[in-house]
C-alpha cells in the first residue's frame, strides 16, 4: 500500500514533462482576458497552449527557482514594472527579426529586445461631469493644488498601477517635486484611499469626491453596463509631460524549449486582428498603430502618451514606493 | 502504566514515533526556511525604510486588530453560548444552530458583502471598527462552539454548591463557570488570533495595514521574497510564543462527570431579553444579510457562462479533501504514538507543527517552494551519481504535490485540537485492557480507539476541509497549471471590485461551508 501511495504521489509530479510539448505561457494576466486570444491561436495553428495564472512576483521567483528546467516558454504579465523586474533577473531571451520592433513604438517595448507590450493601458484623470469642468483640469501634478481639496480620491499605493505612475513622475519631475506633488494629493484627499479602481469610480458617483485617477478600461466595464454614468476622462497633454500609458506585455523565457514557436505566437499576438481582439476584450488600447479600438474606448477621445520608456516603471519602483511612503500615501 | 505497553510492543509504536518525527520535519522546513533567509543577507536599505516608515504603524495596527477581534469573538461567542445553555426560550434549539451558522463564510467573503453594501448604501464601512466588527462575526463562532460545549459538560451540581457557598449569580458565572469553560475558552480565542495575525484578505479589502502587508509589500513591491521571510519569522515567533502562552494557562480539561444537566431558567428581564434580542440581530448580520446579499448580486450580474463551476467544484473538492485526509493521518499517527512515549519533547514537536497555522499563507507559499526546490536539487545530484538512475528536475516542486503540502502544513493545527480531544477522552485502563486480552497495536487502534474516536475524526476532517477548501493565497501561489478552485475565482473578481461577480463562487464556497457547520452543529449536539 505504502508503495502504491509513493507512485501515486511521483506520478503527480511528473505530470508536467508530460505536457511539455505544448506551449506554456506563465501569466500575471487575468484568464478569462487572455483565454479568447488563445483560443483562436489554438483553433488556426494547431498549437496547444497551457496558461499557468499567478501574481507577477510569484512568477518570476517560480521561474527563477525553477531555472533552465522550466516547463514555461513565454511570461505574459500587466504592467511594465514586472517585465523589467523579470528582465533583471535574466529570464527572458531577446527576440529576433525585425516584426516586433516595427509594430510596437518604442517608449512601450524594452530595448534590449527582452519584452514588449501586448496591450497599452492608460493611467488618467477621472472626473464628476455633473460638477467639474474639463477646463479646471491640467495634469496629474495640478491634482494636488489646493483648490482639489477634500475633492481627490485615490486607490491604493500598494498597486503597482500607481507605483509605475509615480515612477513616470519621478523621471519627469524629479523626486523632490514628485515627492511634494504626492504628498499635495494626500493633502486632497476626500476619503480614504480604494482597494480597487471600480470602488474609486462608484465613489466618484456616489459624490464622495469629484476627481480621481484611473486605467481607463475600468470605466468602460462600468459604462459597458450604465452608458448613461456621470464620469468623464480627462487626458494629460504633451505640455505636462501626456498621460501615464503602462502596457501588458511579454517575453520569451530563456528556459524555453520551443523558442520559434514561442516567438511565433508572440508575433501572432501583434497582428491586426489578434491585436483588436486582445485590446477589446479588456477595452485596452492596441500597442500597435491604426487598429480600430471598441467603440466605448473610441468614445473616451484621443490622448497623446508620455515619451518616458516604460522600463522607468520598473527601475524606479522601489524609490517610488519609498517616495509614497515619504508623502504618507499608503 | 503507557510505558509498559510501550516496552510491550516497542516496535509498532517506534515505527510510528520515527514515521511522525519525519512528518514534524516536512512540516518544518518551510518553517526552517523562513527563519535560513536571515543568512541570505540583510538588503539594508529596504529594511531602513521599513523600520523607518512603517514597521512600527504596522505591528501597532496588527497587534491592536488581533487584540480587539480576540476580544470581539469572545465577548461574542460567550455570551451568546451562555444564552442558548443557560436559558430556556421559544426556538431555543434553532437559534443554537443558527448562531453557528456565519462559519460558513471566510472572513473575506464577509468583507467584501459588508464594502459592496456600503457602496450602495452610501456610507463608509472602510473603517477599523467595521474591520473588528467583520473579523469578530466570522470568528466567533469557533469560541461559541467550544464554550457551548464546555457548558453543556458542566452541569448543575457546580452552580447549586456555588449557591450554597453563598455565591450569588455573577460570582458564581465568574469564579465557577468561566474558570471551568477556560480549557475550552482559551484554545478557541487563541485560534482566533492566529486567523487574524495570518489574515490578508479581509484587510486588504479594507485597506488596514497590518504586519501582513508589510510581508507582501516586501516582495510584491521590493521584489525581495528574501525580506518577506525575514519579515515573517516575527510573525512565526510571535504565534510560537502564543502557543507556548496557551500551554502554560490552559490547563488540562475538566473531566468531572455531571449528575445532572443544567437547568435552564425562563427568559427574564430586560438583560435575558436584550440578549436575545442581540443573538438575532447577530444571525441577522452574519448570516442572513450576507446571505441575501450574495444570492441578489449572483443573479443580478449577466449570465456569463457558468460551465466552469463543474470544474472549479472537482478541483476544489479533491484537493481539500487530499489534504485533510493527509492532516488526519498524520495528526493520528503523532497522538497514538505520544499516548505511548509520554514525554514533553514531544508537547514542543506538537506545538511547533501547528504553527503552520499562522503563517500567512504567501510565506508558506516561499518557504516550501524553496524548501523543495532545494531538497530536489539535493536528490537530483544524488540520482546522478546512481548509475542508471536519474530524477528530472520538477519532479517535486511542480505538479499537486506542493499544494497539497503546503494545506498540510497550514492547516494541521485545525485537524490536530478536535483528534487530541477525543483521543484524550479515551481512558487508559482501555488500552491496557486490550493489551491485557492480547490486543496488538494495529488491533488496538482498529478495534478500541477508531470506534471511539469515529466522531473526533469527523469534525476534524469537517474543519481541515472547511480551512482548506477556503484558503486563498497559498492556493494561488502552489496550484498546478490552472487549477482553479472558489477562493481563486473569489479572489479574481474582487482583486477588481466586481462583487456581483465574485457572489457566485462565494456562494458556493459558503454553501460547503454551510454543509460542513450543520455537520459539526449536529455532531456537537448543538
Amino acid at each position: 500500500m505504502r508503495h502504491r501511495l509513493g507512485v501515486v504521489i511521483l506520478l503527480m509530479g511528473w505530470t508536467a514533462p508530460l505536457w511539455a510539448t505544448t506551449l506554456t505561457v506563465y501569466s500575471a494576466r487575468k484568464e478569462q482576458l487572455l483565454a479568447p486570444v488563445v483560443s483562436l491561436y489554438e483553433k488556426k495553428t494547431g498549437v496547444k497552449i497551457k496558461l499557468v495564472t499567478d501574481k507577477a512576483a510569484a512568477l518570476i521567483e517560480k521561474l527563477k527557482a525553477e531555472g533552465e528546467e522550466t516547463p514555461a516558454d513565454l511570461l505574459i504579465t500587466v504592467d511594465a514594472g514586472n517585465l523589467w523586474k523579470a528582465d533583471q533577473e535574466g529570464l527572458f531571451s531577446p527576440f529576433a527579426g525585425e516584426l516586433i520592433e516595427k509594430a510596437v513604438p518604442e517608449p512601450l517595448r524594452a530595448p534590449n529586445r527582452h519584452w514588449t507590450g501586448l496591450s497599452m493601458r492608460a493611467r488618467t484623470i477621472v472626473y464628476d461631469s455633473r460638477v467639474v469642468s474639463p477646463k479646471e483640469l491640467k495634469s496629474y501634478q495640478d491634482l494636488s493644488h489646493e483648490k482639489w481639496r477634500g475633492k481627490l480620491c485615490l486607490r491604493t499605493a500598494k498597486k503597482v498601477y500607481n507605483q509605475s505612475l509615480v515612477a513616470m513622475l519621478i523621471e519627469q519631475h524629479g523626486p523632490a517635486e514628485t515627492q511634494k506633488m504626492v504628498s499635495g494629493w494626500v493633502k486632497n484627499l476626500a476619503t480614504k484611499v480604494y482597494s480597487d479602481d471600480t470602488s474609486l469610480l462608484k465613489a466618484i458617483v456616489a459624490q464622495k469626491c469629484q476627481v480621481g485617477i484611473v486605467n481607463t478600461y475600468y470605466l468602460g466595464r462600468l459604462l459597458k453596463e450604465d452608458p448613461s454614468l456621470p464620469l468623464k476622462l480627462f487626458f494629460p497633454g504633451d505640455e505636462v509631460g501626456g498621460t501615464h500609458a503602462n502596457i501588458s506585455g511579454g517575453g520569451i523565457l530563456k528556459g524555453s524549449k520551443h523558442k520559434k514557436e514561442a516567438q511565433a505566437f508572440l508575433e501572432w499576438l501583434l497582428q491586426p486582428k489578434a491585436q483588436k481582439l486582445f485590446a477589446e476584450v479588456n477595452l485596452e488600447y492596441p500597442v500597435r498603430q491604426g487598429i480600430p479600438t471598441h467603440p466605448i474606448v473610441t468614445g473616451f477621445g484621443p490622448f497623446s502618451k508620455s515619451s518616458v520608456n516604460l522600463v522607468n516603471a520598473g527601475k524606479r519602483q522601489i524609490e517610488a514606493i519609498m517616495l509614497m511612503d515619504r508623502a504618507h500615501y499608503h | 502504566m503507557a510505558n509498559l505497553i510501550a516496552k510491550k510492543s516497542f516496535g509498532a509504536y517506534g515505527t510510528g514515533l520515527s514515521l511522525s518525527v519525519v512528518g514534524g520535519a516536512a512540516v518544518a522546513i518551510p518553517l526552517l526556511v523562513v527563519y535560513a533567509s536571515w543568512f541570505l543577507g540583510i538588503e539594508s536599505n529596504l529594511w531602513t525604510h521599513l523600520i523607518e516608515y512603517n514597521l512600527w504603524h504596522y505591528t501597532k495596527n496588527s497587534l491592536t486588530l488581533t487584540a480587539c477581534v480576540m476580544a470581539g469573538a469572545l465577548v461574542l461567542g460567550l455570551s451568546l453560548a451562555y444564552l442558548v445553555t443557560h436559558y430556556d426560550f421559544f426556538g431555543r434549539r434553532v437559534l443554537k444552530i443558527l448562531l453557528f451558522l456565519p462559519m460558513a463564510f471566510p472572513s473575506y467573503v464577509l468583507g467584501f458583502v459588508l464594502v459592496g453594501a456600503s457602496e450602495w448604501g452610501g456610507f463608509e464601512a472602510r473603517s477599523f471598527p467595521f474591520l473588528v466588527g467583520v473579523m469578530s462575526l466570522a470568528f466567533y463562532p469557533y469560541v461559541y462552539l467550544l464554550v457551548c460545549v464546555a457548558f453543556e459538560t458542566m452541569g448543575e451540581d457546580l452552580y447549586e454548591a456555588a449557591a450554597n457557598l453563598g455565591l450569588n449569580p455573577w460570582q458564581s458565572f465568574q469564579k465557577v463557570a468561566l474558570p471551568y469553560t477556560k480549557p475550552f475558552l482559551i484554545p478557541a480565542v487563541m485560534l482566533v488570533g492566529m486567523e487574524t495575525l495570518a489574515d490578508f484578505g479581509t484587510v486588504s479589502i479594507f485597506v488596514f495595514d497590518t504586519f501582513a502587508t508589510a510581508i507582501y509589500k516586501a516582495w510584491y513591491g521590493f521584489f525581495s521574497p528574501k525580506t518577506a521571510a525575514q519579515l515573517a519569522s516575527f510573525l512565526v515567533t510571535l504565534t510560537f510564543l502564543l502557543l507556548v502562552f496557551e500551554r502554560r494557562f490552559v490547563g488540562q480539561r475538566p473531566l468531572c462527570p455531571k449528575k445532572r444537566p443544567l437547568s435552564r431558567r425562563p427568559l427574564n428581564g430586560f438583560l435575558a431579553r436584550g440578549l436575545l434580542a442581540f443573538a438575532v440581530l447577530i444571525i441577522g448580520l452574519g448570516f442572513l444579510l450576507p446571505t441575501t446579499l450574495l444570492i441578489y448580486w449572483a443573479q443580478s450580474v449577466d449570465q456569463t457562462p457558468l460551465s466552469w463551476i463543474g470544474a472549479v467544484f472537482w478541483d476544489s473538492v479533491l484537493v481539500a479533501s487530499m489534504a485533510s485526509g493527509l492532516i488526519l493521518c498524520y495528526a493520528l499517527l503523532f497522538l497514538e504514538s505520544k499516548r505511548f512515549f509520554p514525554a514533553k519533547k514531544w508537547d514542543w514537536l506538537a506545538s511547533f507543527c501547528r504553527l503552520g497555522y499562522a503563517v500567512p499563507g504567501s510565506v508558506l507559499a516561499i518557504g516550501l517552494f524553496w524548501g523543495l526546490t532545494w531538497l530536489e536539487d539535493g536528490l537530483v545530484f544524488l540520482s546522478t551519481l546512481i548509475p542508471r538512475v536519474s530524477l528530472p528536475h520538477g519532479f517535486l516542486s511542480t505538479g499537486l504535490v506542493v499544494l497539497v503540502v503546503g494545506l498540510f502544513i497550514r492547516f494541521l493545527a485545525v485537524g490536530y485540537s478536535p483528534l487530541k480531544g477525543g483521543l484524550e477522552r479515551i481512558s487508559f485502563s482501555m488500552d491496557q485492557s486490550a493489551f491485557n486480552l492480547g490486543c496488538r497495536p494495529g488491533r488496538l487502534f482498529t478495534r478500541v480507539h477508531s470506534p471511539l474516536l469515529k466522531e473526533s475524526l469527523m469534525v476534524a476532517f469537517v474543519l481541515a476541509f472547511v480551512d482548506c477548501l477556503k484558503e486563498m493565497p497559498l492556493t494561488l501561489m502552489t496550484r498546478p497549471f490552472g487549477w482553479e478552485t472558489f477562493s481563486i475565482k473569489i479572489f479574481q473578481y474582487t482583486s477588481e471590485g466586481d462583487w456581483q461577480r465574485a457572489a457566485i463562487p462565494a456562494l458556493f464556497l459558503s454553501l460547503t461551508g454551510l454543509l460542513a457547520a450543520l455537520i459539526l452543529a449536529k455532531r456537537e449536539g448543538l
